[in-house]
Protein backbone atom coordinates (compact mmCIF):
# COMPACT_ATOMS: atom_id res chain seq x y z
CA UNK A 1 0.00 0.00 0.00
CA UNK A 2 1.61 2.63 -1.02
CA UNK A 3 -0.57 5.36 -0.78
CA UNK A 4 -0.72 6.15 3.52
CA UNK A 5 -3.64 9.14 2.87
CA UNK A 6 -4.57 11.25 0.92
CA UNK A 7 -4.00 14.58 3.12
CA UNK A 8 -3.95 14.75 6.85
CA UNK A 9 -6.31 17.28 8.72
CA UNK A 10 -3.83 19.26 9.54
CA UNK A 11 -2.02 19.95 6.03
CA UNK A 12 -4.81 19.22 3.56
CA UNK A 13 -3.56 20.23 0.64
CA UNK A 14 0.03 17.89 1.20
CA UNK A 15 -0.25 13.96 0.45
CA UNK A 16 1.89 11.75 2.62
CA UNK A 17 3.22 8.33 0.77
CA UNK A 18 4.31 5.44 1.47
CA UNK A 19 7.26 5.70 -0.60
CA UNK A 20 9.80 2.82 1.92
CA UNK A 21 9.91 0.19 -0.86
CA UNK A 22 10.07 2.32 -4.00
CA UNK A 23 13.71 3.52 -5.15
CA UNK A 24 13.66 7.31 -6.10
CA UNK A 25 12.81 7.65 -9.78
CA UNK A 26 12.96 11.22 -10.22
CA UNK A 27 15.86 10.76 -12.75
CA UNK A 28 17.35 13.54 -10.69
CA UNK A 29 19.67 12.43 -8.21
CA UNK A 30 22.97 11.26 -9.35
CA UNK A 31 24.31 9.30 -5.82
CA UNK A 32 25.32 6.13 -5.53
CA UNK A 33 22.98 5.68 -2.54
CA UNK A 34 19.86 3.95 -2.42
CA UNK A 35 17.04 7.15 -2.10
CA UNK A 36 14.28 5.21 -0.43
CA UNK A 37 12.67 7.37 2.23
CA UNK A 38 10.32 6.01 4.25
CA UNK A 39 7.35 8.80 4.05
CA UNK A 40 7.68 11.56 1.43
CA UNK A 41 5.09 14.56 1.75
CA UNK A 42 3.76 16.00 -1.65
CA UNK A 43 2.17 19.09 -2.47
CA UNK A 44 -1.54 17.70 -4.34
CA UNK A 45 -0.47 19.86 -7.56
CA UNK A 46 2.49 18.11 -7.53
CA UNK A 47 3.76 16.25 -10.43
CA UNK A 48 5.64 13.41 -8.49
CA UNK A 49 6.51 10.56 -11.21
CA UNK A 50 6.01 7.84 -8.55
CA UNK A 51 5.95 7.38 -4.58
CA UNK A 52 9.61 8.31 -4.20
CA UNK A 53 10.54 11.32 -6.22
CA UNK A 54 13.09 13.30 -4.37
CA UNK A 55 12.93 16.29 -6.99
CA UNK A 56 9.53 16.58 -5.96
CA UNK A 57 8.72 15.89 -2.36
CA UNK A 58 8.32 18.87 -0.06
CA UNK A 59 9.07 16.77 2.88
CA UNK A 60 10.94 13.27 4.05
CA UNK A 61 9.79 11.58 6.99
CA UNK A 62 12.42 8.95 8.03
CA UNK A 63 11.43 6.19 10.84
CA UNK A 64 13.74 4.29 13.03
CA UNK A 65 12.78 2.16 16.26
CA UNK A 66 15.64 2.17 18.81
CA UNK A 67 17.28 5.22 20.48
CA UNK A 68 20.48 3.58 19.35
CA UNK A 69 19.73 4.55 15.71
CA UNK A 70 19.13 8.45 17.05
CA UNK A 71 22.02 10.63 15.49
CA UNK A 72 21.67 12.85 18.76
CA UNK A 73 21.68 12.41 22.30
CA UNK A 74 21.21 14.85 25.35
CA UNK A 75 24.15 17.23 24.98
CA UNK A 76 27.08 16.09 26.81
CA UNK A 77 30.69 17.17 27.52
CA UNK A 78 33.34 15.60 25.59
CA UNK A 79 36.94 16.01 25.97
CA UNK A 80 38.93 16.69 28.67
CA UNK A 81 40.38 20.22 30.60
CA UNK A 82 40.51 23.53 28.02
CA UNK A 83 39.00 21.05 25.28
CA UNK A 84 35.70 20.60 26.65
CA UNK A 85 33.16 21.25 24.61
CA UNK A 86 28.75 20.44 24.80
CA UNK A 87 27.70 18.06 22.40
CA UNK A 88 24.21 16.65 21.35
CA UNK A 89 26.03 14.34 19.01
CA UNK A 90 25.51 10.46 19.82
CA UNK A 91 28.99 8.72 19.38
CA UNK A 92 28.05 5.07 17.86
CA UNK A 93 28.20 3.51 14.21
CA UNK A 94 24.48 3.25 14.08
CA UNK A 95 23.68 7.18 14.77
CA UNK A 96 26.46 7.97 12.69
CA UNK A 97 24.34 5.92 9.90
CA UNK A 98 21.05 7.80 10.74
CA UNK A 99 22.93 10.83 10.42
CA UNK A 100 24.43 9.73 6.58
CA UNK A 101 21.27 8.50 5.92
CA UNK A 102 19.46 11.63 6.47
CA UNK A 103 22.18 13.84 4.71
CA UNK A 104 21.69 11.82 1.49
CA UNK A 105 17.92 12.45 1.74
CA UNK A 106 18.48 15.85 2.21
CA UNK A 107 21.38 16.77 -0.40
CA UNK A 108 19.15 14.86 -2.91
CA UNK A 109 16.24 17.58 -2.42
CA UNK A 110 18.73 20.37 -2.03
CA UNK A 111 20.44 19.63 -5.24
CA UNK A 112 17.66 18.48 -7.16
CA UNK A 113 15.12 21.10 -6.43
CA UNK A 114 15.14 24.84 -6.59
CA UNK A 115 15.23 26.13 -2.85
CA UNK A 116 16.92 27.81 0.26
CA UNK A 117 16.47 25.48 2.46
CA UNK A 118 14.09 21.89 3.17
CA UNK A 119 13.25 20.25 6.11
CA UNK A 120 13.18 16.64 7.40
CA UNK A 121 12.00 14.77 10.04
CA UNK A 122 13.29 11.99 11.63
CA UNK A 123 10.84 9.78 14.00
CA UNK A 124 12.59 7.37 16.61
CA UNK A 125 9.92 5.58 17.55
CA UNK A 126 7.88 7.48 20.09
CA UNK A 127 9.73 10.57 19.81
CA UNK A 128 10.83 12.92 17.00
CA UNK A 129 13.69 15.40 15.98
CA UNK A 130 12.71 18.44 13.23
CA UNK A 131 15.27 19.32 11.19
CA UNK A 132 16.10 22.05 8.88
CA UNK A 133 18.52 21.70 6.42
CA UNK A 134 19.86 24.59 4.58
CA UNK A 135 23.79 25.90 2.72
CA UNK A 136 25.13 26.60 6.28
CA UNK A 137 24.22 23.26 7.83
CA UNK A 138 20.93 21.76 9.46
CA UNK A 139 19.32 22.70 12.68
CA UNK A 140 17.70 20.04 14.86
CA UNK A 141 15.18 20.21 17.35
CA UNK A 142 15.39 18.46 20.74
CA UNK A 143 12.85 15.33 20.96
CA UNK A 144 9.32 15.98 21.00
CA UNK A 145 7.05 13.30 22.57
CA UNK A 146 4.54 13.87 19.27
CA UNK A 147 2.10 11.70 20.69
CA UNK A 148 1.67 14.14 24.05
CA UNK A 149 3.01 17.54 22.59
CA UNK A 150 1.79 19.08 20.38
CA UNK A 151 4.92 19.78 18.34
CA UNK A 152 4.64 18.00 15.32
CA UNK A 153 0.87 18.43 14.23
CA UNK A 154 1.90 22.59 14.51
CA UNK A 155 4.60 21.54 12.73
CA UNK A 156 2.79 19.84 9.28
CA UNK A 157 -0.46 22.90 10.48
CA UNK A 158 2.18 25.92 9.98
CA UNK A 159 4.45 23.99 6.90
CA UNK A 160 0.65 24.19 5.18
CA UNK A 161 -0.33 27.57 6.31
CA UNK A 162 3.00 29.62 5.46
CA UNK A 163 3.66 30.59 1.51
CA UNK A 164 5.68 28.40 -0.24
CA UNK A 165 8.41 31.13 0.14
CA UNK A 166 9.03 30.50 3.48
CA UNK A 167 8.78 26.97 3.07
CA UNK A 168 12.23 27.69 1.13
CA UNK A 169 11.05 27.65 -1.92
CA UNK A 170 12.46 29.42 -4.65
CA UNK A 171 9.22 30.94 -6.20
CA UNK A 172 10.96 32.37 -9.24
CA UNK A 173 11.43 28.33 -11.31
CA UNK A 174 8.47 27.33 -12.90
CA UNK A 175 7.74 24.74 -15.83
CA UNK A 176 8.20 26.27 -19.44
CA UNK A 177 5.20 26.15 -21.44
CA UNK A 178 5.05 23.93 -24.56
CA UNK A 179 6.12 25.92 -27.27
CA UNK A 180 9.27 27.17 -25.16
CA UNK A 181 10.18 23.84 -23.94
CA UNK A 182 10.13 22.71 -27.76
CA UNK A 183 12.25 25.82 -28.48
CA UNK A 184 14.58 25.21 -25.99
CA UNK A 185 15.21 21.48 -26.89
CA UNK A 186 16.14 22.67 -30.59
CA UNK A 187 18.43 25.42 -29.38
CA UNK A 188 20.03 23.03 -27.17
CA UNK A 189 20.03 20.18 -28.60
CA UNK A 190 17.79 17.90 -25.55
CA UNK A 191 16.19 15.01 -25.95
CA UNK A 192 12.36 14.37 -25.17
CA UNK A 193 12.65 13.04 -21.92
CA UNK A 194 15.31 15.49 -20.26
CA UNK A 195 13.16 17.48 -17.74
CA UNK A 196 13.28 21.04 -17.89
CA UNK A 197 12.62 24.17 -15.77
CA UNK A 198 12.16 27.94 -16.12
CA UNK A 199 14.01 30.22 -14.09
CA UNK A 200 12.97 34.04 -14.54
CA UNK A 201 15.75 36.68 -13.15
CA UNK A 202 13.95 39.74 -12.54
CA UNK A 203 15.09 43.64 -12.85
CA UNK A 204 13.68 46.56 -11.92
CA UNK A 205 12.65 46.81 -15.69
CA UNK A 206 12.29 44.10 -17.34
CA UNK A 207 11.91 40.04 -16.37
CA UNK A 208 14.92 37.56 -18.05
CA UNK A 209 13.49 34.30 -18.73
CA UNK A 210 15.33 31.04 -19.07
CA UNK A 211 14.50 27.69 -19.87
CA UNK A 212 17.47 24.87 -17.97
CA UNK A 213 18.04 21.79 -17.64
CA UNK A 214 16.57 20.37 -14.56
CA UNK A 215 19.74 19.79 -12.32
CA UNK A 216 20.53 16.83 -10.44
CA UNK A 217 21.04 16.64 -6.39
CA UNK A 218 24.77 15.41 -6.61
CA UNK A 219 26.64 13.35 -3.35
CA UNK A 220 28.12 16.51 -1.42
CA UNK A 221 26.83 17.14 2.14
CA UNK A 222 24.76 20.44 2.45
CA UNK A 223 26.74 22.82 3.66
CA UNK A 224 28.55 25.22 0.88
CA UNK A 225 28.27 27.63 -1.75
CA UNK A 226 26.44 25.61 -4.34
CA UNK A 227 26.85 27.28 -7.00
CA UNK A 228 25.61 25.82 -10.11
CA UNK A 229 25.90 26.24 -13.63
CA UNK A 230 23.59 26.21 -16.53
CA UNK A 231 23.79 26.26 -20.35
CA UNK A 232 20.26 27.70 -21.16
CA UNK A 233 17.83 28.93 -23.29
CA UNK A 234 17.41 32.81 -23.45
CA UNK A 235 13.59 33.23 -24.54
CA UNK A 236 13.46 36.95 -24.97
CA UNK A 237 16.59 36.38 -27.57
CA UNK A 238 16.20 33.18 -28.88
CA UNK A 239 19.30 31.95 -28.24
CA UNK A 240 21.84 29.24 -26.01
CA UNK A 241 23.48 31.12 -23.26
CA UNK A 242 25.74 30.20 -19.75
CA UNK A 243 23.28 31.05 -16.33
CA UNK A 244 25.29 31.27 -13.22
CA UNK A 245 22.86 30.12 -10.29
CA UNK A 246 25.33 31.63 -7.31
CA UNK A 247 24.31 33.10 -3.73
CA UNK B 1 28.31 11.65 4.51
CA UNK B 2 27.26 10.90 8.02
CA UNK B 3 30.48 11.98 9.70
CA UNK B 4 31.02 14.43 6.71
CA UNK B 5 27.99 16.10 8.11
CA UNK B 6 28.57 16.02 11.91
CA UNK B 7 30.58 19.37 12.54
CA UNK B 8 27.25 21.28 10.72
CA UNK B 9 24.51 19.91 13.17
CA UNK B 10 23.40 22.41 15.32
CA UNK B 11 21.26 21.84 18.35
CA UNK B 12 19.40 20.72 19.99
CA UNK B 13 16.55 23.71 19.65
CA UNK B 14 13.26 23.81 21.55
CA UNK B 15 10.24 22.45 20.10
CA UNK B 16 8.23 25.86 20.63
CA UNK B 17 11.15 27.94 19.60
CA UNK B 18 12.00 25.60 16.32
CA UNK B 19 8.65 26.73 15.20
CA UNK B 20 8.57 30.39 16.47
CA UNK B 21 11.81 30.75 14.54
CA UNK B 22 10.93 29.14 11.17
CA UNK B 23 7.25 29.52 11.14
CA UNK B 24 6.46 32.33 12.95
CA UNK B 25 2.48 32.92 13.42
CA UNK B 26 2.27 36.40 11.60
CA UNK B 27 3.26 34.50 8.69
CA UNK B 28 0.57 32.06 9.04
CA UNK B 29 -2.36 32.02 6.09
CA UNK B 30 -5.95 31.93 8.12
CA UNK B 31 -7.29 28.42 7.78
CA UNK B 32 -9.21 25.85 9.52
CA UNK B 33 -7.10 22.79 9.95
CA UNK B 34 -6.98 20.19 12.39
CA UNK B 35 -5.11 20.69 15.67
CA UNK B 36 -3.13 18.07 17.72
CA UNK B 37 -4.89 16.01 20.52
CA UNK B 38 -2.89 13.91 22.90
CA UNK B 39 -2.70 10.57 22.31
CA UNK B 40 -3.45 10.71 18.51
CA UNK B 41 -0.71 8.74 17.61
CA UNK B 42 -1.30 6.10 19.69
CA UNK B 43 -1.40 3.49 16.57
CA UNK B 44 1.81 4.32 15.84
CA UNK B 45 3.81 4.22 18.62
CA UNK B 46 2.48 0.89 19.55
CA UNK B 47 3.81 -0.52 16.84
CA UNK B 48 6.08 -3.79 17.18
CA UNK B 49 8.56 -2.46 13.96
CA UNK B 50 9.30 0.36 12.41
CA UNK B 51 7.44 -0.94 8.77
CA UNK B 52 4.65 -1.66 10.60
CA UNK B 53 4.27 2.23 11.62
CA UNK B 54 4.34 3.78 8.52
CA UNK B 55 0.69 3.14 7.81
CA UNK B 56 -1.07 3.90 11.14
CA UNK B 57 1.08 7.60 11.27
CA UNK B 58 -0.69 9.68 9.45
CA UNK B 59 -3.86 8.26 9.18
CA UNK B 60 -3.82 8.16 13.44
CA UNK B 61 -4.43 11.94 13.47
CA UNK B 62 -7.63 11.60 12.12
CA UNK B 63 -8.66 10.24 15.57
CA UNK B 64 -10.22 12.81 17.65
CA UNK B 65 -9.37 16.36 15.93
CA UNK B 66 -10.56 19.59 16.25
CA UNK B 67 -10.43 22.13 13.78
CA UNK B 68 -9.19 25.74 14.74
Amino acid sequence: MSQIKAASPFAPDFEFVNSSTFWDCSCQSAFSFDIKPDICVYTKKSTRRGPTDIAHAELVIEFKWHTHDDPFTFPTLIDEGEDKILSFLRDSKAGVNTAGQITVYAAAQLGSQFCTCVYSVLIIQSYVRLIRWDRTGAIVSEPIDFNQQPHLVEFFRRYFKVLPKLRGMDTTVGVPTADEALAARNCLQLDKDIILAKIAIPSPTLKWQYVIRAQKGEPYTPPGHATRGFEAYDIERGRKVFVKDTW
Amino acid sequence: MGMEMRKYFLGPMPATEFLNTFFPKQSLKKRKIASFRANCFDTVITCETETQAYVPFVSSSFINVSYS
